[in-house]
């Protein structure tokens, strides 16, 4: 059955190479029989990537260790939920889910355009064809799943005798790894990564076919949202399971495998954007393509970041053995893969450039048109300031032999102030008019939320100023944090008095035309437009994540303390009465039971009130015996976190050490993360043209 | 050896499966456009800049110039 | 026409502006050293910098209630005694890959302010595969 599985793979390279061929074909000589054939090989391509799956699948569930991969990544005592989630544990498994994604999402989507968009279709699914021909590359000749064990003798472990065999336990799955959210995580980010690729060949078979007419893109725009947003809350979700997990306290630290999944989200949005104005008024052509073609390069380039070992980081993943010789280099056929579809991209943005241009000139600077494109090149900017904070530390070593370090210290000082500019210019634009700018239609939209946000930064100076002394000298050690902080509170107050004003005058303008009722109003501006209401929610979790972030990075405090049972220690805000200190059995073997735990059992008060009981762990893992992972325990309100952590402990004088971290505001990131999919669901729901 | 030649086959199947339309009647590929699709698109646009109108966020003059636009654009 | 100068003028002193609002508070960069290179370059001993390397089997000291943590940093050719004290992360374990990120202190050894391990097996395989052949298997 592996053998099939193996096979499968190479079949379904053999089907791209020739599809890629069949669908030039029918590009230049219009012929619908190589199109279709070139349509049967996404089909058949996806089927076989599938039963690949379907395969490693069988083979992790029934621990068949005669594959590298299967041993690598479970364990015979491993969960069997963690076996199936091993799937997207090591760089193989990850590539054929990858891969196994791409190949559905090409086939739904010729599928649901080949009666509207047929005459797009040649170029576009060879640039799907292209897409998947790269991995199937990979995964037959280069990260095979289904490459056979050999044990540390060179010896095949598929020629063990029955009785070797059952001695083999398997590696397992990092623990770090088997909890839910790191099974959820790799899924939604990867849905998110890939579904790039739709919207990319789509508009590149659209330019290639010479397509005036700007309407039939619906269906890109829908995979866009729908990339954009799975995207979106894969990213958030990996940040809580940083927080979670780690033990760390902390949710983004710029890491480049982060950065790698934050750049096509950010092109993403920039995207989402132009098309809405490329859609009412033909403009923006340019930016469009643009944006999606860096998305569509970005998510391509990430996974190459993170697999290639050229770059440090804590995910940074296997050096290349140095014998390999060059051209065949994992590293290095991402980069002529990435090669090839950028000069293909640009090199049509060049030929077609007719075709971008719209002939319409911008009639004001402070016109929603205008609004839109700030907004959209402050996202740009953001992507190419964190792509060059990422990439330049490569070109700096090659020249100087010295490798550099960039962290927040680095991204934030640059990140903030365009990320808060583009707070603002999100809340302006919407209720920025048509055509026009002028001040006197402004004026009377944005003055209540001018005054919300007064008032907010007013509530923050008296804050501020009640803390008295520490603040101010809190303020002199970071006056740049503090002035950020004031600016964020206000714009977020504005943003958000915006957003529902223009929420409360769609709803009651429904009722007064005599559209709805007088409470049914209320769910108008979602069935009449649900495509800006459901942004509108999106910006406002957007909102939340900023005032989360804002107020979480400045004011984080970090305890220490050691305690036996009976000690009550104060952390801050809370007081910490530690009941117990108690373990499972040290001696069970751990081949055997998956887990040894240790734990501290926590009374956390606040005054004189019982809040929160808390069970920060330590646990042994069989895969590392030497150091046990952290289970943190955090009590959790709108107001902030408690994090606790057993940092250390002593079980001979029976004493813990807990450390702590207070979080402010931490719940509004995953606040807005949940908006986030509302919104983006809600914006989905015409759920036509795919 | 069952792997295999269960290989074999679906490789079979597959590249024949594949490469069957290449025998069939020449037919050019059609360049139709999905004029629905298309009307669909240019009313829901004008529907919320109508919108857009009583909010007060666009003039009627300007919507009547972006309608006239979004029309003969569709006609491309 | 007029518009789009407008229009460009925005961008550019927006730009202009968040370019220099960003500059300000730059920190010195931080280098990343494996032991050998560090020891060879003098001029670099004060600074803070992160030190690259695997963990020294055989090195590893820690103190009972799992909060000091001493051991030699290596790259194969030189090592630095190192000694890091905090929570320490998960997956440490001897033989790994790890980054440690602080200054040189007291008695030549390297005062760890953060400690990084690479995470194995995610997308790197660490295992080789099980060892002979017959009942045993390595871990």
């Amino acid at each position: 059955m592996n053998a099939l599985g193996n096979y499968s793979l190479y079949i379904a390279f053999g089907l791209s190479v020739w599809g890629i061929a069949s669908a030039y074909l029918s590009y230049r000589n219009r012929d619908e029989r190589y199109l279709r054939s070139a349509l049967h090989a996404i089909y058949g391509i996806c089927g076989l990537v599938l039963l690949a799956i379907i395969l490693l699948w069988a083979a992790l569930l029934r621990n068949d260790f005669t594959l590298k991969y299967v041993w690598e990544y479970s364990r015979t005592t491993q969960p069997a939920i963690y076996k199936i989630t091993a799937l997207w544990g090591g760089m193989d498994g990850s590539l054929l889910f990858w891969c196994g994604l791409l190949a559905i999402f090409s086939a739904l989507a010729i599928t649901f355009n080949r009666k509207n968009n047929m005459r797009h279709l040649p170029f576009t699914s060879m640039v799907l064809l292209m897409t998947l021909g790269f991995f199937l590359f990979l995964l037959s000749f280069k990260t095979n799943p289904f490459a056979p064990l050999r044990d540390s003798a060179g010896i095949l472990v598929s020629t063990y005798t029955p009785q070797m065999m059952r001695a083999v336990q398997g590696n397992g799955l990092n623990p770090l790894l088997q909890n839910f959210y790191m099974a959820i995580h790799p899924p939604m980010l990867y849905t998110g990564l890939v579904g790039f690729a739709i919207p990319f060949a789509f508009i590149l078979g659209a330019l290639a076919h010479r397509e005036r007419n700007t309407f039939w893109m619906r269906s890109a725009r829908n995979w866009a949202v729908f990339a954009w947003m799975t995207l979106g809350v894969g990213i958030l979700l990996g940040g809580y399971w940083a927080y979670i997990e780690l033990g760390w306290g902390g949710y983004w630290a710029w890491d480049p495998v982060e950065n790698a999944s934050f750049l096509p989200w950010v092109m993403g949005t920039a995207f989402l954007h132009t098309f809405l104005m490329q859609e009412k008024r033909g403009i923006y052509r340019f930016w469009n393509v643009f944006f999606i073609v860096m998305a569509f390069l970005l998510s391509i380039y990430g996974t190459y970041l993170t697999r290639s070992g050229i770059l440090q980081s804590v995910h940074a993943f296997g050096q290349e053995d140095p014998s390999i010789p060059w051209y065949f280099q994992l590293g290095n056929i991402f980069l002529l893969f990435m090669a090839i579809m950028a000069i293909l991209s640009f090199g049509l943005i060049l030929r077609r450039r007719a075709l971008l241009k719209s002939g319409q000139e911008l009639e004001s600077a402070g016109s929603r048109e205008s609004m839109f494109l700030y907004g959209s090149l402050l996202l740009g900017l953001i992507g190419f300031v964190v792509l060059f904070g990422l990439t330049s530390p490569i070109f700096y070593r090659i020249v100087t032999h010295h490798e550099l370090d960039r962290g927040p210290e680095y991204y934030n000082p640059r990140i903030l102030p365009i990320a808060l500019m583009v707070l603002l210019v999100m809340g302006i634009a919407s209720v920025s008019p048509w055509k026009k700018g002028g001040w006197a239609s402004y004026r009377k939209q944005l003055a209540i939320p001018f005054l919300a946000g007064l008032s907010a930064l007013a509530a923050s100076l008296f804050a501020f100023f009640r803390g008295g002394q520490a603040s101010l000298t809190d303020f002199h050690s970071r006056p740049l944090t503090y002035i950020y902080l004031f600016a964020c509170v206000s714009f977020s107050f504005f943003v958000a008095a915006i957003i529902l004003e223009e929420y409360f005058r769609t709803a009651r303008q429904a009722h007064r035309m005599g559209r709805a009722g007088k409470l049914s109003c209320l769910l108008s501006p979602f069935r009449e437009n649900p495509r800006r209401y459901g942004g509108y929610i999106v910006h406002l979790g957007i909102v939340c994540v900023f005032l989360g972030v804002a107020f979480s990075a400045t004011f984080q405090r970090e305890y220490q303390e050691t305690m036996k049972p009976g000690d009550a220690v104060r952390f801050g805000p809370y007081v910490v009465r530690m009941a117990d200190l108690q373990h499972d059995d040290l001696n069970a073997d751990l081949q055997k039971v998956n887990d040894v735990r240790i734990w501290a059992d926590l009374q956390v008060f606040r005054g004189n009130k019982l809040v929160a009981l808390l069970r920060p762990m330590r646990v042994f893992y069989s895969a590392n015996p030497q150091q046990p992972t952290y289970e943190v325990a955090i009590h959790s309100t709108l107001l902030r976190d408690f994090y606790t952590l057993l940092a250390g402990f002593d079980l001979n004088t029976n004493s813990a050490t807990i450390g702590a971290f207070v979080n402010p505001m931490v719940a509004w990131l995953w606040l807005g993360g949940v908006l986030l999919l509302v919104g983006g669901l809600i914006a989905l729901i015409p759920m036509r043209n795919w | 050896m069952a792997g295999t030649l269960l290989s074999l086959v679906v490789a079979v199947a597959a590249f024949g499966w594949v490469l069957a339309p290449l025998f069939g009647e020449p037919k050019e590929i059609s360049q139709a456009r999905s004029t629905d699709q298309i009307q669909e698109a240019v009313n829901r646009s004008v529907r919320e800049l109508k919108t857009d109108l009583e909010l007060q966020k666009i003039q009627a003059s300007d919507l009547e110039e972006i309608q006239s636009f979004l029309e003969s654009e569709s006609k491309r | 026409m007029k518009v789009k100068w407008t229009v460009g003028l925005i961008i550019t002193v927006g730009a202009l502006a968040l370019f220099f609002l960003s500059s300000t508070g730059n920190s010195k960069p931080v280098f990343y050293y494996n032991p050998s290179q560090f020891l060879a370059n003098p001029k670099i001993r004060e600074d803070r910098v992160r030190l690259k390397g695997t963990i020294q089997p055989g090195s590893v000291k820690m103190s009972p209630d799992r909060l000091n943590l001493w051991f030699n940093i290596t790259d194969g050719k030189q090592s630095i005694p190192v000694h890091y004290s905090g929570a320490i992360p998960d997956a440490f374990q001897q033989g790994l890959e790890v980054v440690v990120d602080g200054r040189m202190g007291a008695k030549n050894t390297f005062e760890g302010r953060e400690l990084i391990v690479k995470c194995p097996s995610k997308y790197e395989s660490k295992a080789s595969g099980p060892t002979e052949p017959g009942p045993k298997e390595s871990s």
